[in-house]
């Protein structure tokens, strides 16, 4: 009951948080906001498809590709929304930090892999240390006097966290009632979802 | 039981014939129907082959294989169109949705020869709710080969994602519309409303970028 009623206000935050970048992207014709509500699209569309089942069939979807291919592409649209709006020189830094990023997505996939299949652990692996490389070269970038992405790149790792505390949390605590801590990280990625809209609105003005 | 590549002859027989006598316009637009109907002939055979190989019964390969399958065979060949002819913009649009209108109406004739034609009503409701949902899903993929990203890799990728959202988008149509009652006929109204959303709102803006090469 409980997580039922988290995914049902995870979709209506995904489904209000989509109304508002689809109005942006057909008002600015802007890509970056196109590509954030394909985002949020497809994570919503995910858990609709998860939701649905539970509704119908009063069980999970027994092979579950579908919303996970759902949920993967949402990480690929989150990376090339940072493609799309964080400028060139970010993307060339170098140095050992970002690479922290992968290192925390490698380690975490070997940790999940006592749990989850290989390939489902490897494709999430790889695609959140993609995010999360690129989103703190981001933060390497404005450390100077260029701020404007600042908040982008702290929202994509505020998501990426989330994420993270969620599965960490299905892995020692899973239980359907209100004081999960699975609830809790769960209930984080649906804030996550909140400061996309305007760091990317911050972020395209710019 | 249905013999489904009968009926594909039987439909595609008569088009196949007129390609011979039509113009250079028409005959693509022809050929893209076809196209759009051979590929859900396709993905009838290989949805049955995976669920078979994965031990799926036929509800739950309707839900979670035939999505998949189904939107990633209308791709292929528009994949093939872009990359050997290279067409314009508005001519591979064009092309999308008429494999998109092909697939759901060979689509509707099986379900016709399976499931019979009594119900006016309700034939109607799925017709719609199939074709909607199809150009819908077609409409995804377009905005991702066409309109969003100008390199080879972000193509790759965008419009990777994009397919999963119509995948989504078709199997919750899937589930959704297999439902008795009235959640079968909210199921098809959904695409509808979409594609309403999208004459409203949308359509005036893309025009627009539609002119560019």
């Amino acid at each position: 009951m409980a997580e039922s009623c988290e995914n049902a206000l995870q979709i209506t935050v995904a489904v209000i948080c989509l109304s508002v970048g689809t109005v942006r992207a057909v008002r600015t014709r802007e890509k970056a906001w196109i590509l954030l509500s394909a985002f949020y699209g497809c994570w919503a569309l995910g858990d609709l498809y998860w939701g649905t089942f539970l509704i119908f069939f009063q069980r999970t979807p027994p092979y579950s590709y579908v919303p996970e291919f759902s949920w993967y592409s949402s990480y690929l649209l989150l990376f090339l929304l940072l493609r799309q709006l964080l400028p060139a020189e970010a993307w060339r830094i170098r140095g050992a930090l970002p690479w922290l990023g992968v290192v925390i997505a490698a380690g975490m996939c070997a940790f999940y892999l006592q749990w989850g299949g290989v390939l489902s652990n490897l494709i999430c692996a790889v695609l959140m240390g993609l995010l999360m490389l690129h989103a703190i070269r981001g933060l390497t970038f404005i450390h100077g006097s260029d701020r404007r992405y600042m908040p982008l790149c702290a929202a994509v790792l505020l998501f990426c966290f989330a994420e993270y505390a969620t599965w960490t949390a299905s892995c020692f605590w899973y239980t359907d009632d209100w004081t999960s801590p699975y609830l809790f990280a769960d209930t984080l990625i649906t804030l996550s979802f909140i400061p996309l809209l305007p760091a990317v609105r911050r972020a395209v003005r710019a | 039981m249905s013999y489904i590549e009968n009926i594909y002859v039987c439909l595609a027989a008569p088009l196949l014939l007129a390609l011979f006598f039509l113009q250079p316009n028409w005959r693509r637009v022809l050929l893209f129907f076809l196209v759009g109907m051979t590929s859900c002939l396709l993905s009838a055979y290989i949805s049955t082959f995976i669920a078979a190989y994965i031990g799926a019964d036929l509800t739950t390969a309707a839900y979670e294989v035939s999505p998949i399958v189904e939107e990633c065979m209308k791709l292929l060949p528009v994949l093939f169109y872009l990359m050997v002819f290279e067409p314009r913009r508005k001519y591979a649009v064009g092309g999308i949705q008429m494999i998109a209108v092909g697939f759901a109406t060979f689509e509707n004739a099986c379900y016709l020869a399976g499931f019979g034609s009594e119900n006016l009503l309700a034939l109607t409701i799925r017709g719609f709710g199939t074709g909607a949902m199809h150009v819908v899903c077609g409409a995804f993929t377009a905005i991702g080969l066409l309109f969003l990203w100008d390199r080879l890799w972000l193509h790759a990728i965008g419009t990777a994602a994009l397919l999963s959202l119509s995948i989504t988008f078709h199997a919750i149509f899937n589930v959704v519309v297999s439902q008795p009652g009235a959640v079968s006929l909210v199921g098809s109204v959904i695409p509808l409303t979409v594609i309403a959303f999208y004459l409203v709102f949308v359509r005036r803006k893309l025009n627009t970028i539609r002119t560019e090469p």
